[in-house]
């Protein structure tokens, strides 16, 4: 067990972890923030997915160490009204929903780095998050209309 | 107001509300609320089977729809509150839905099937009609009006010279009335909502990550187990040490389940890293030795012996002897994983003589029967959540029964956690099938002769080995032995099998691979015979079959035969199954070997449909789920063990692989049908016949690999 210090959403936490406690299970289970999902647990799927800084992270093989005094955004943090979380409610991309807080934050991820992706550029960067509803298509939309809205 | 007794109508077949005094508590709890409540299945057993669903309208005039089904994705819970605005004739934001717990009242709905909106779409209009019915009856006796003169409109009873009276203020009066036997629908050309674009209810909070799914339960003292269970089906436990595991800090005890051991913790990772550290030695059982080479040399053995007919149409021998070409082809469907996104969950609590479930499931009802039986308790609380996907993996309730034993055991609530590798090595497997095909051309190419026999384990069959081995099951048959194809001789075999491998429904299910294989055989005839895949259907086909519309829609709005882009190449399927009926034109090319799809046009006739956007997204992901099985899904065993672990391993059809999915729902004054499952069946056979043209050789096993 270690004392580690992060900050989530805007709020610093001090908690006493075994030090390779996944970032997925401290944020699920010792900060109650549980719009991160566990999906495979060895970065496979993407429904852990935070941001750190701008950067998109598989939080289930990142530790507390890993990420240091970075601010962490977890889809809590997004603010609701993201125009990523616009899009998906006007294109109605969720089916089981269960993989879109990860779906989303790898988009925002996407934008912040190409505000104007190509569909390969879409592809490229979030063919890592799974979605077995198959709801694909429409994030592929809502991706290409948040960019174009953002224009 | 007169009265706050609730009047509960026994079900629509009966001719008057009877007064029931469990609901009087809840309308007292409710305060003025008065719920007026349609088709409660009746207090008589045999009715409560039936699916129901439960409509109030209080005083306050909103209308209240209790959900038993389960929003698994779905989209139900949107659609059925639809359906009750609109026969109410109130707006769908005066519609509020809750989701009880489940209670014999509310009967064994499975949300499987493709059933929430079919079984619903009847008695849940009827019932909001009635109710409508009887509001205008009320509301024309406070206006000293006749009915006819008084319309429902907008939450309103609206009568002569524009006067309105809101529903609330009639709710009373009209709880009085008899429930009419026979209400007037309100016709499909009149419909505001129904067929037109309405956002879901739970999209916002989807994507703001607020539902809360079974995994996201807490609960005061709640405690995470993480179960270990023996790698072989049907093996035990011999001795297990446990002593590491007691020793990390966090880990609050062990429960030993006779063939499992589940190790109890705080918090979820400290339950995953106990569990690693138990030294358990298995006692593996009958099935240790058990390959998919085993499963497969059983079943081709199986199928040189006769199997059982389920109907034989024409004379198959004779068909066969006259033909001018006859084809032998043999196909194999693996068996495959749900691969559900969100792990298998549940969390219990047994105490004070009853028992807590919570946690997603497609039947409340079973689960209540499975814990009930597990812990010898009658009071068992069903409460279902949110589900991460389901696909027919939440139709048991073997983690329900896991987390209640525990939780009785340890003493206080309990969250069974399921990793990756538990769900895909200990899921109920889609079994896997081999098919054996024969079929005959007459001098012109068309098809004179099908014969199509399955060899695969009718699903439940290990639990009455001597009946499911003696008989063809009609599962198992399906899209083959109901097939709407009509040549001159027509025969459908099963040939049943068992093995030691767990086997459940996935999306779908045998009309899956029934229709992969029948619909890529039918393309391998259409090629010997030279003539085209659609008109070769059509020909088939009875001049009133249901399929002929969505076949030639298909082919129309794909622009059939030619590619959207040249240098594609094309292929066709159709498949009738749960209520509804569906026709794929797939486009690829090849990179290399290695196929590329590009487009499908998907067009499926259901019959009304109710939420169109909904069905879309069914038609997209049903495409994408059936496309994933075609390039890459297998579960395989070796040495009692299922070889695939996690997603490195058994991998989902990524982004980069998803074509472009052109939708298209063909209205009909049909009956309607389902959706979820029937969009699946064409894909992988429109796709192989695409790929098989490309390659100039047939895809006859999946995945492609």
């Amino acid at each position: 067990m270690a004392t580690i210090r992060i900050r989530v959403n805007g709020h610093v936490h001090e908690l006493d972890v075994p030090l390779d406690k996944p970032l997925l299970w401290i944020l699920r289970d010792d900060l109650g923030l549980k719009g991160t999902k566990y999906g495979c647990g060895v970065s496979e799927c993407g429904s852990c997915t935070v941001l750190v800084g701008a950067e998109a992270v598989r939080s289930c093989v990142t530790t507390a160490a890993d990420v240091g005094d970075a601010e962490i955004t977890t889809i809590e943090g997004l603010g609701g009204d993201h125009p990523l979380q616009k899009a998906w409610i006007e294109d109605e991309v969720p089916q089981c929903g269960y993989c879109q807080p990860g779906q989303i934050l790898q988009a925002a991820a996407l934008l912040h780095e190409n505000p104007r992706p190509s569909d390969q550029d879409i592809d490229r960067a979030m063919s890592g998050n799974l979605c077995r509803c198959g709801s694909y298509q429409r994030i592929k939309r809502a991706i290409h209309k948040t960019a174009g809205g953002g224009r | 107001m007169k009265t706050d007794t609730p009047i509960t109508p026994v079900n629509l077949s009966r001719r008057r509300f009877v007064r029931n005094s469990s609901l009087l508590t809840g309308g007292l709890v409710l305060g003025s609320v008065l719920p007026w409540e349609k088709i409660i299945a009746s207090a008589n057993a045999a009715v409560i089977l039936e699916p129901n669903v439960l409509i109030a309208v209080r005083t306050d005039g909103r209308v209240v729809m209790q959900f038993t089904w389960n929003e698994l994705g779905q989209g139900a819970l949107t659609s059925l509150a639809a359906v009750v605005a609109e026969e109410l004739c109130v707006d769908r934001d005066d519609v509020d839905v809750e989701e009880p717990i489940w209670e014999p009242k509310y009967g064994s709905n499975a949300t499987g099937g493709s059933q929430s909106m079919r079984n619903s779409w009847d008695p849940l209009r009827k019932a909001a009609a009635a109710a409508r019915v009887m509001l205008v009856e009320a509301g024309a006796a406070r206006m000293g009006a006749a009915p006819g003169n008084c319309k429902a409109e907008d939450g309103h009873i609206v009568g002569p010279g524009g006067r309105r009276v809101p529903y609330g203020d009639l709710v009373a009066d009209a709880a009085a009335l008899d429930v009419p036997e026979d209400p007037p629908l309100i016709p499909r050309s009149e419909h505001r909502i129904i067929g037109t674009r309405y956002p879901r209810r739970d999209t916002p909070a989807k994507v703001r990550g607020e539902p809360v799914f079974g995994s996201d339960i807490t609960r005061p003292g709640l405690v995470r187990a993480a179960i270990l269970r023996c790698p072989v089906p049907g093996g035990r436990i011999s001795s297990v040490d446990d002593a590491a595991a007691r020793a990390i800090p966090g880990v609050r005890g062990i429960v030993n389940l006779e063939d499992r051991v589940a190790v109890l913790a705080d918090d979820t990772w400290t339950a995953l890293r106990g569990r690693e550290a138990l030294r358990v030695e298995w006692d593996e059982g009958e099935h240790a030795a058990m390959s998919t080479a085993s499963i497969w040399s059983a079943m081709a053995a199986r199928g040189v012996e006769p199997g059982f007919t389920l109907r034989e149409d024409g004379d198959m021998a004779a068909a066969l002897a006259g033909a001018a070409v006859v084809l032998r082809a043999e196909y194999r469907a693996p068996m495959i994983a749900h691969a559900v996104m969100e792990p298998s969950t549940c969390t219990a609590h047994v105490h004070d003589g009853f028992c807590e479930i919570e946690g997603p499931t497609q039947i409340p009802a079973s689960v209540h029967r499975g814990v009930a039986q597990a812990l010898g308790l009658q009071d068992v609380r069903v409460r279902s959540t949110w589900a991460g996907s389901a696909f027919g993996r939440r139709l048991f309730p073997d983690v329900a029964v896991d987390a209640a034993l525990v939780s009785r055991e340890f003493g206080g609530p309990v969250q069974v956690v399921w990793t990756r590798e538990d769900e895909m090595r200990h899921d109920f497997y889609r079994p896997c099938s081999l098919h054996l095909l024969a079929g005959g051309l007459d001098a012109d190419g068309q098809v004179i002769a099908l014969d199509h026999k399955v060899v695969a384990a009718p699903i439940g069959g290990s639990r009455d080995p001597d009946r499911s081995l003696n008989r063809a099951d009609e599962g198992v048959m399906s899209g083959i032995s109901d097939s709407a194809y009509t040549p001159e001789a027509y025969r459908a075999v099963h040939a049943p099998v068992l093995s030691g491998a767990p086997l459940g429904y996935w999306r779908g299910v045998f009309d899956v691979q029934n229709a992969f294989v029948q619909e890529s055989f039918l393309d391998e005839l259409s090629v010997a015979g030279g003539i085209d895949p659609v008109v070769m259907r059509l020909a088939m086909l009875a001049p009133d079959a249901r399929l002929r519309r969505v076949i030639e829609e298909a082919a129309s709005l794909s622009g059939w035969p030619r590619p959207s882009v040249a240098g594609r190449t094309v292929g066709f399927a159709c498949h009738e199954c749960f209520g509804s009926v569906g026709a794929q034109v797939a486009e690829v090319t090849l990179d290399g070997d290695r196929p590329v799809v590009h487009r499908i046009v998907s067009v499926l006739e259901c019959g009304p449909a109710v939420n169109p956007d909904a069905v879309r997204a069914q038609i997209e992901g049903g495409a994408a789920m059936a496309l994933s099985t075609v390039l890459r899904e297998r579960i395989t065993w070796k040495e009692g063990r299922v070889e695939q672990g996690n997603f490195d391993d058994y991998e989902p059809l990524r982004m980069s692989e998803m074509p472009v999915i052109e939708s298209h729902i063909l209205e009909s004054d049909r009956p309607i049908g389902g959706v979820g499952e029937p969009v699946v069946p064409p894909t992988a056979p429109a796709v192989c016949n695409a790929i098989s043209r490309a390659r100039g050789e047939r895809v006859r096993e999946l995945p492609i690999g």
